[in-house]
């Protein structure tokens, strides 16, 4: 193939770079890396065997060349993107490229060492070709059970301990043979042994497809024109990435947040706070004057807090930017260890990766959208999460199973916000109806967009709708919760109403009543407790919240509204009230003259 | 285990060390003293050496 040289700059020519691949080849590479990262996705969600990834994909495949720098990624959970960059980092340090060999893998989860949190369980898969490493293939999954003291991880923890099993970067495969040590030791420590050990496997045969994929790619091309081309899929990155920095305004801009409780000190909330400076073509997230670290699990990992940033700035900026290493350059956090977005050993962190982190990046969107008309306003921030527990009285089997549900997203300059779609962390799926009743003893009665409480706030671009979700056990069954938004409500922007709060409420035997975790069961928090039991006959709801609004209601285009009305996501009577909108219900239509008069009669209160 | 001055990430091997206002700091990259140099100490002078102050032993 060519070499053609080609100069790239920013537009005051501040940074410049020589690309020295040709364009077609670079971007036949950068492509392939992408399909092969969709193809590992592919080869993982058929071989696994929890629901968590053949149902939720809550997994991610990614590729880094040589100095373990990220070249190749899809479209996977953003939690993992921007947090693997610094487990492999991690990884590849401790463990040292020196000591590694053909056909080994390493597994690694440890939040302290650049990790997310203990379910999240990275293998690592060094490619030799002609002797040296080229290239890593890396998948990164949250494993359902690893042990601790909920089944499925998610509660009231306090520390590391009650977490689970917290492994260092290690070997599990070597010379392509088990580590059987480091096997037992794992499936010893976790509820479901076997799934676990079935998942791991998919993991790691990830690894070996993406292995061979890459393989296949240097038997066309020479090494050292690959290599070429991956530092020039980065430099391209990072260049269009200063590009779109530099068309925001230099400066510094504050942000602040709370997330509502740690499940551990009743009534506190947490503050995550800092600044963000625009420097020319760099953008430093400064995370100075938030809280110190909590008593519970929402704590963020240095990984983390990161991977907020990464995710909140990526929203900004142009879609259109191909993500990796390059990305991220531009970017550099400054945080104090030992406080909520820092968390020091052995602090709780297990719900800092998971439901902490769609709170920060809500934060950082709101601190941007003094800058930046690309911000939204705040999604449900919760992605919902359940963990159950028990034996299926079907099989004799324990099950664990973690339950995500979707969230409505904030209303946006230029659209409404998604119905019912998972938090800004990860890209997953909802376990359907069906797979519930199939492999666990429950029954789904009710799945329906949240329409009452939880309710999107309205705005000029309204915010979307959550869901509400009623589960009846059909067996003893171990349940804890770590949600978020059950007191404090996702915020509306620019004039947009909050959305409503979370709902989490029980019905236990033959009581008509719904009650609350802190009524039914004397919790400190509605939202983050461990082990309750729910009995065969109880029953329990789940509505997540809807997303703010954006701009004033009074603004919707009337016809907007009409569509929610035909669609019967709200009533004519919520329409005058909400947004000065009359419907004429028997025409099903807006009485045009009724709405104008209505809406300048309220501009002028 | 030292922790970037910088960033506040824990670094396990390869600490970049670099002196600044006399005192010898470990960061994770050069990336993160260019930040600490143009950025954090110019912005939190006094915080930084009210910590150190506190934290330096006493003079005999």
């Amino acid at each position: 193939m060519e070499r053609d040289q080609k100069r790239i700059a920013n537009e005051d020519n501040k940074t410049e770079v020589d690309i020295q691949t040709n364009p077609i080849f670079l971007e036949v590479v950068r492509n392939y890396l992408i399909t092969t990262c969709r193809e590992m996705g592919i080869a993982m969600m058929r071989t696994s065997y929890s629901p968590m990834f053949n149902e939720a994909l809550d997994f991610t495949c990614v590729i880094f060349d040589g100095k373990g720098e990220m070249i190749g990624q899809a479209e996977f959970c953003p939690a993992h993107i921007g947090a693997i960059v610094h487990t492999v980092e991690w990884a590849i340090k401790e463990v040292g490229p020196e000591n590694m060999k053909p056909g080994d893998v390493i597994l690694h989860n440890d939040p302290y060492r650049g990790g997310c949190h203990l379910p999240e369980f990275m293998v690592l898969k060094p490619f030799f070709y002609n002797g040296k490493i080229v290239a890593y293939t890396a998948n990164i999954a949250h494993m359902t059970d690893v042990g601790g003291m909920v089944p499925a991880c998610f509660g009231d923890t306090r520390n590391i301990f009650q977490e689970g099993l917290r492994l260092p970067p290690v070997k599990i495969i070597e010379n392509d043979e088990e580590c059987a040590d480091i096997f037992r030791i794992i499936i010893s420590n976790v509820r479901t042994p076997r799934n676990s050990y079935g998942d791991l496997k998919a993991m790691i045969g990830s690894c070996y497809l993406g292995e061979r994929r890459l393989r296949e790619l240097l038997e066309k091309y020479d090494l050292p024109e690959f290599e070429q081309c991956t530092e020039d899929i980065k430099n391209v990155s990072e260049v269009l990435t200063r590009k779109a920095i530099a068309r925001l305004p230099d400066g510094e801009t504050s942000f602040e947040g709370y997330l509502e409780d740690d499940g551990v000190i009743p009534d506190r909330p947490w503050k995550i706070k800092g600044t963000l400076v625009v420097r020319g073509d760099e953008i430093i997230a400064d995370y100075t004057g938030s809280d110190p670290q909590a008593a519970g699990a929402i704590n963020q990992s240095f990984g983390v807090t990161a991977s907020t940033t990464y995710n909140a700035i990526l929203h900004i900026l142009d879609v259109d930017i191909p993500i990796n290493h390059g990305c991220y350059r531009p970017i550099s956090i400054v945080t104090e260890p030992g406080t909520i977005v820092n968390v020091d050993y052995p602090g709780s962190c297990v719900g800092g990766n998971s439901d902490t982190y769609p709170t920060t990046v809500d934060i950082l969107l709101s601190g941007f959208s003094q800058i930046s008309d690309r911000s939204s306003a705040a999604d449900g921030g919760t992605c919902g999460l359940i963990g159950f527990g028990g034996t299926n009285p079907d099989t004799g089997e324990p099950f664990a199973h973690l339950h995500l549900d979707g969230v409505g997203w904030g209303g946006r300059n230029d659209h409404d916000g998604n119905d019912n779609i998972f938090v800004k962390n990860g890209n997953c799926a909802n376990t359907p109806a069906e797979v519930y009743e199939t492999r666990y003893p429950v029954l789904i009665e009710e799945y329906n967009l949240a329409l009452g409480e939880g309710a999107p706030g309205a705005g000029r671009h309204r915010g979307g709708h959550g869901t509400r979700r009623i589960w009846k056990f059909l067996a003893p069954t171990t349940m804890s919760a770590h949600t978020n938004r059950l007191t404090l409500r996702p915020w509306g922007l620019f004039g947009g109403d909050d959305a409503g709060n979370q709902v989490l409420k029980f019905r236990i035997g033959e009581s008509k009543e719904w009650k609350n975790a802190k009524e039914q069961f004397n919790t400190i928090s509605l939202g983050k407790f461990s082990n309750v039991t729910m009995n065969p006959g109880d029953e329990m709801l789940l509505v997540t919240a809807g997303g703010g609004g954006y701009g004033p209601p009074l603004e919707r285009d009337p016809q907007l509204v009409l569509e929610d009305y035909i669609e019967e996501l709200l009533t004519a009577e919520y329409a005058k009230d909400k947004y000065g909108v009359v419907i004429d219900e028997a025409r099903r239509e807006v009485d045009g003259e009724a709405t104008a008069r209505l809406r300048a009669e309220r501009r002028e209160k | 285990m030292n922790k970037c001055a910088s960033c506040g990430i824990l670094v396990p091997c390869h600490e970049v060390i670099r002196e600044h206002h006399g005192v010898k700091l470990v960061f994770c990259s050069d990336k993160c003293f260019g930040i600490y140099e143009t950025y954090k100490f110019p912005k939190y002078k006094e915080k930084i050496l009210m910590a150190e102050r506190a934290t330096s032993p006493p003079s005999e």
